[in-house]
């Protein structure tokens, strides 16, 4: 037979297009195994998922050396009643530490060796290095102070005179200077080699330092863990307690954290997705199938975003996971047509394609929002949800048809009473107050909570930080006193010089506010290293003001000769110490590196540390009026950050929703697209103040879950929306199972122990709860308006409405005038209505590659319409008053006329090629017999309202064609027996039985034709006509042919080819008069399809 | 340095009641007073540093040491570290938490008083000679002198009922101290206001 050479092409493409991606799955998949081979890295820093400050890189510097600096400290403090085992211990571990090469011991206390270094690097320089409080004393002329102070000193009990040192420092300037030196962790000194400290009859021995290695990853984490390993401690040093403090040990906390809610969730959401599946579909191939979707779409979206980052973070893992939830969707919405009336694998997938696309359109849109945030974590978080999603859509799209053995299942009834319960509710009028109720409920309660709305941003409460090591951190900062706080000056000057003496101005502002109690303590490089100006001016204050007044006194007082020693002023008068020197890596002072960030941007960047700040707003106040200082609190300033895109992400919303509205105007026309968005936009709106009401606070990352709210949303509206007839309690089922999984994944988010996690989740459950149960607020309220579906859902539209505007107008302009508003009218319908005009075009361009013409422009499609809208007047026209309708003309009846008087009634084909419905009335007066129309039901209803409405005393009865069983088909052959006439459409393929279709050659291609005229003429034993009335002029000509003259014998065997047959024969008639008079095709929908 | 100084005085000067035998044990309640003179004799110096004064130790409670000439300066060492004061005013304290030396030999001084010598080995090795009435002793550190940690290379106490000097050598070569204790008296009467108050003070 023809044809079969068509059908042999199709499905090789769909297979080509599936060999192709599964090639690409193939790629990704190696790629992938090639990375986890190798080790793949997973960063845990909450710091990379946190906006960086772009207004101000050197202050994005500045934050991020210091946070590197404080990351990297570890300190460890090993405490035992015992001083030699807590020695020991401390000794082993600091010993296993160095050979692992984990920790850069750098104890920056005062060890024998260090003082040495110091006292070398100083001693050249000591005459212009002063104590802060000696400095003060000159200024105020108390040199007899200092002297006395040496003197007493060097005299006093066990005095530390050095003789060589008297002799070149008899005023003791230096050691003065020495121990006022503010070196970090000042509680604990130097016992035999090892920092300690005793205190409640515990000693604790420090071990600290850098860090070798980023804090951050995983496998630095797990050295640390395994060596500090308490058990092995315990055992190896019985009574010894180790104190940890350092963002290694929190990160690894939070890291295990982190992973293992992962895993939880992970496992727990595809355990639920899987026990849902299978209980509604109580068969194992659409839990595979979901199972390959959800795996395709997460393994894709690893691998893709593994190869464009690198590494990645934690956090968008722990997303991505969730990503789960909205994955599966996509292949629920495939899976559940099988609940509908049974067809081919591939016709499941067209009818739910465009809402299964549309749906993953909108959604990527949605994540793809967050790439406008500056966040690089929420970058990760974007990428690997939208390739998972577009790797779930092509899996779904591609391979599930081909795959899917699936059975029409025997349980669906219930199912499907569930999805029809869901639609009664928006639908029944009885359901009308409880809804209203529920409204009401739902606004109260919304603005209940929008009394509640507060807004938390503060940073501290975005990651719950363990117990168990803030408790050691407390311990350890109380035993130690080293308390670096987060808050930092920032200098900015021209040169060392300019930096120092701007650091020098700053002390003095802070020294009192130490003595008053506003911050413990600080550190500057000032206070090490004095500016070059200082350093001048103290000399000249010890030479003017102590030693001329003094030193021969003083000496006398030592029993010391006046030395030579004199000859060393005049040089150093020349020299200063630099911070170059001093800070020299390795050196005494090294651990003050970190003051000194360089010369980025050509400005020498200094940072004075603070510690233990109690009184914030006054310590910042300390810098005011300088022009180079500036007050840094990288916590405050990431607080007021997150409030900054928390509310930007609000706007992102509306930029979300405003980007996915062309789409969905392109597909639905403006104002059923726009009400598209109603439910996911009122979801949004109301989830905040609900959760409020719980006592939740909106933050940042509530914000940006309402963008994914938005798109998850769009989702389940579209697919009300792209649904209709008999299938929407299916979808209305799929949605349902849809947000089933999409709360299991949400809405275990919201059990983390991380508060941004927690609150993520938490606004998504409720947010997704509500577009679920708002969804069907978007769905087709007219009874079918889909262009794609089935022909018997295509309303005439606005058909009532007009035909009472044309009633008025015929009334009082007659025919013409009737036109002239005509005119005005199709070009509108022309221009909305897109699918109908494609559809137009296309048949029109198929009829003019048979007459050998030009396609079709616009005119031509727009002169079809018009003939329609002809058709509809002369209709409307031939119904009310008959007599005004033209001339009608007969051609072909002879037949007609014979069984007319034989009294044999027969089955009459019509078509909507040309107008059938103008000769109902004559027809029955030319034979003198009943004409009666089968048509289909909805359709019916319609007609039949109108032709009461119009002309009650038009007779002929219209019969349902859905309602054909055994009674009316009796009827009908009744009705045949008494010579009355059946009129069946004969290009229109029944709703529901799509398997008594043919498809058979016309215009070239092959359609479908129903094979259900000729079986019922085959049972009623009837005769079979074929009837057009084609305008013609000003007038109809009404063309008969004979199908066949007597009954038709349905053969046992072949009976499928005899009726494709008989479906060929009757498309070729069809061919012809189409041919004739193309403009009058009223079918305006894909023939073809 | 200096904090190990007042420390290896604090264990000596006991125990000169120690070697002078049981019956004069300093017991609790009991109080021993008296003046010193230090003379520092460093390298180079035309002439010693001298200085004068006097000095009460309480066990359980600790030492009060009075620089009088040429310096007022008043040192209170206790369990919780050393302060020093001129003229009334505060010039220095040092936490015990920060001596780590001091506290650890403070409670040997606890063992030493009841007679057990054995704490003081772990620092230094001694050598006795003499009998009660006239003994000398040689202290010479195990552990290398040098100027942080070890700043002497060896100590030497000599007494009789009391401990009458103490010549402390510097690691640095050259450099000496000599104390000397004279008028010593152990008596049971309870500490003066002031005294008590410096006790006080330094708490």
């Amino acid at each position: 037979m023809t044809g079969y050479s068509a059908f042999a092409a199709l499905p090789s493409r769909s297979q080509f297009l599936a060999l192709l991606w599964l090639v690409a799955v193939a790629v990704a998949g190696g790629y992938l195994a090639w990375r986890a081979v190798e080790g793949i890295h997973f960063r845990t820093d909450l710091t990379a998922l946190l906006p960086r400050e772009d207004q101000d890189p050197a202050l994005q510097r500045a934050n991020d050396t210091v946070t590197r600096a404080l990351s990297q400290h570890v300190v460890l403090l090993f405490g035992a009643a015992d001083r030699a085992q807590a020695r020991a211990a401390a000794a082993d571990l600091s010993r296993r530490l160095d050979g692992e090469a984990l920790l850069s011991a750098s104890t920056s206390g005062l060890d024998k060796d260090r003082l040495q270094q110091l006292g070398r690097l100083y001693f050249p320089y000591r005459r212009g290095l002063l104590a802060e409080g000696d400095r003060q004393r000159l200024l105020e002329g108390k040199a007899q102070e200092i002297a006395d102070r040496a003197l007493s000193q060097v005299y006093g009990f066990i005095g530390m005179a050095d003789a060589r040192l008297l002799r070149q420092d008899p005023f003791l300037l230096m050691t003065s200077f020495f121990t006022g030196l503010p070196l970090p962790m000042s509680r604990l000194s130097l016992d035999d080699g090892m920092m300690s400290l005793k205190q409640d009859g515990m000693t604790w021995v420090l071990v600290a330092g850098r860090l070798n290695g980023e804090p951050f990853a995983l496998d630095v984490q797990r050295r640390m863990a395994a060596i500090l390993d308490p058990v092995a401690l315990q055992a190896a040093h019985p009574g010894v307690t180790l104190l940890r403090l350092g963002a290694v040990f929190y990160a690894k906390a939070g890291a295990d954290q982190a992973m293992s809610e992962t895993s939880l969730i992970g496992m727990l959401s595809t355990l639920g997705t899987i026990v849902l599946v299978a209980l509604a579909f109580r068969a194992l191939s659409p839990l595979w199938l979901s199972l390959l979707v959800i795996g395709v779409g997460v393994m894709t979206a690893l691998s893709a975003s593994l190869w464009l980052f690198g590494d990645l973070h934690v956090g968008a893992l722990l997303f991505g996971v969730s990503l789960i939830g909205v994955a599966v969707d996509y292949s629920l919405q495939y899976c559940t047509e099988i609940f509908a009336p049974a067809a081919p694998p591939r016709m499941r997938l067209r009818r739910v394609a465009m809402g299964v696309t549309l749906g993953t359109a909108t959604t990527v849109i949605g994540y793809l929002t967050l790439f406008l945030a500056p966040f690089p974590g929420l970058h990760q978080i974007a990428v690997f949800s939208a390739v998972g999603l577009v790797a779930a859509w092509m899996t779904v799209v591609l391979w599930l048809p081909l795959l899917d053995r699936s059975v029409p299942p025997r349980h669906g009834r219930r199912l499907l009473a569930i999805g029809a319960g869901v639609l009664a509710v928006w639908e029944t009028p009885g359901y009308r107050r409880p809804r209203r109720l529920a409204f009401a409920l739902l606004t109260l309660a919304a603005l209940a909570g929008l009394f509640r709305l507060h807004a938390d941003d503060d940073v501290r409460h975005m990651q719950a930080l363990s117990g168990d090591l803030l408790a050691q951190q407390e311990r350890i900062l109380r035993l130690i006193g080293d308390a670096a706080g987060g808050q930092f000056f920032l200098i900015q000057a021209a040169d060392e010089e300019a930096a120092l003496r701007d650091e020098e101005a700053l002390i003095d502002a802070l020294r009192p506010l130490v003595a008053e109690g506003a911050l413990r303590n600080f550190q500057a490089l000032a206070r090490y290293v004095p500016s070059a100006a200082r350093q001048r001016e103290n000399r000249q204050l010890v030479r003017h003001v102590l030693e001329t007044p003094l030193l021969e006194r003083q000496l006398a007082q030592l029993h010391l000769d006046p030395t030579p020693g004199a000859a060393d002023q005049a040089d150093d008068d020349q020299q200063v110490l630099t911070p170059g020197q001093a800070l020299s890596p390795g050196g005494p002072l090294g651990v003050l590196s970190s003051l000194d960030l360089g010369r980025p941007d050509g400005t020498t960047t200094h940072v004075v540390t603070l510690e233990g700040v109690t009184q914030l707003e006054r310590v910042a106040q300390a810098g005011a009026g300088m022009r180079d200082v500036r007050f840094v609190d990288p916590t405050a300033s990431f607080t007021t950050l997150l409030g900054k895109y928390r509310n930007r992400a609000i706007l992102l919303i509306v930029l979300s929703a405003v980007l996915m509205a062309p789409l969905l105007i392109w597909r639905h026309g403006l104002i059923r697209g726009l009400r598209l968005l109603a439910p996911p936009l009122l979801a949004v709106a109301l989830t905040p103040a609900l959760r409020a009401l719980g006592g939740g606070a909106f933050t940042f990352f509530d914000a940006m879950a309402l963008v994914l709210v938005l798109s998850v949303g769009v989702d389940y509206a579209v697919f009300c929306a792209e649904t209709s007839g008999e299938r929407r309690p299916v979808t209305m089922v799929a949605i349902a199972m849809a947000a089933c999984t999409a709360l299991m994944s949400f809405g275990l988010l919201a059990l983390s122990h991380v508060a941004a996690v927690h609150a993520f989740g938490s606004t998504m459950s409720i947010g997704i709860l509500l577009a679920f149960l708002l969804a069907p607020m978007a769905r087709t309220i007219d009874a079918g308006a889909d262009e794609d579906g089935h022909w018997a859902r295509l309303a005439e539209r606005g058909t009532l409405f007009g035909l009472r505007l044309i009633r008025g107008l015929y009334g009082v302009a007659g025919r013409r005038g009737c036109l002239v508003l005509l005119w005005l009218i199709v070009p509108y319908f022309y221009l909305s209505d897109k699918a109908r005009r494609r559809h137009c075009l296309a048949f029109l361009g198929e009829v003019h590659v048979r007459q050998g013409l030009p396609p079709p422009g616009w005119q031509e499609g727009l002169a079809h319409f018009m003939s329609f809208a002809e058709k509809a007047l002369d209709t409307f026209i031939a119904w009310v008053c008959p007599e005004r309708t033209g001339a009608i003309r007969v051609v072909g009846d002879e037949t007609m006329r014979r069984l007319a008087t034989e009294g044999r009634g027969g089955l009459l084909i019509v078509s909507h090629l040309g107008n059938a419905e103008l000769c109902r009335a004559h027809l029955a007066k030319l034979f003198g017999r009943r004409v009666n129309v089968l048509l289909h039901s909805h359709h019916a209803v319609q007609y039949n309202r109108i032709l009461n409405a119009v002309c009650p005393e038009v007779g002929a009865e219209t019969i349902q064609v859905t309602d054909i069983g055994p009674a009316t088909a009796i009827d009908l052959k009744e009705r045949v027996e008494r010579g009355e006439w059946i009129a069946i459409a004969g290009d229109r393929t029944p709703v529901l039985n799509k398997s008594r279709v043919s498809r058979v050659p016309f215009l070239g291609r092959l359609a479908p034709f129903s094979q259900g005229p000729y079986i019922l003429a085959s049972l009623m034993g009837c005769p079979i006509q074929v009837m057009f009335c084609l305008r013609e002029g000003d007038g109809y000509t009404v063309y008969f042919e004979t199908f066949s003259e007597d009954a038709i014998p349905l053969p046992r065997r072949g009976r499928d080819l005899y009726l494709e047959d008989l479906c060929a024969r009757y498309a070729a008639i069809l061919e012809t008069y189409c041919l004739m008079a193309p403009r009058q095709w009223y079918n305006f929908f894909d023939f073809w399809a | 340095m200096r904090r190990l100084l007042a420390v290896v005085l604090m264990v000596l000067l006991p125990l000169s009641a120690w070697c002078a035998g049981p019956s004069q044990t300093l017991e609790a309640g009991q109080v021993l007073r008296g003046r010193f003179v230090q003379e520092r004799h460093l390298k180079g110096f035309n002439a010693p540093l001298r200085t004068e004064g006097h000095f009460v130790l309480v066990p359980g409670r600790g030492l009060i040491w009075l620089a009088e000439t040429p310096f007022a300066v008043t040192t209170i060492i206790t369990a919780q570290g050393l302060v020093q004061a001129v003229g009334g005013a505060e010039t220095m304290r040092l936490p015990s938490a920060r001596l780590p030396f001091l506290s650890r030999l403070y409670d040997m001084l606890g063992g030493v008083l009841g007679g057990d010598w054995r704490a003081i080995e772990t620092d230094f090795a001694a050598t006795r000679s003499g009998d009660a009435g006239h003994w000398q002793m040689e202290l010479s550190p195990r552990q290398t002198p040098d100027q942080i940690t070890m700043p002497f290379r060896s100590i030497t106490a000599k007494g009789g009922r009391f401990l009458d000097e103490v010549i402390l050598l510097k690691a640095d070569g050259g450099d000496f101290d000599q104390l000397r204790f004279l008028d010593q008296s152990l008596s049971a009467t309870p500490l003066s206001a002031d005294e008590a108050a410096a006790f006080d003070r330094a708490r």
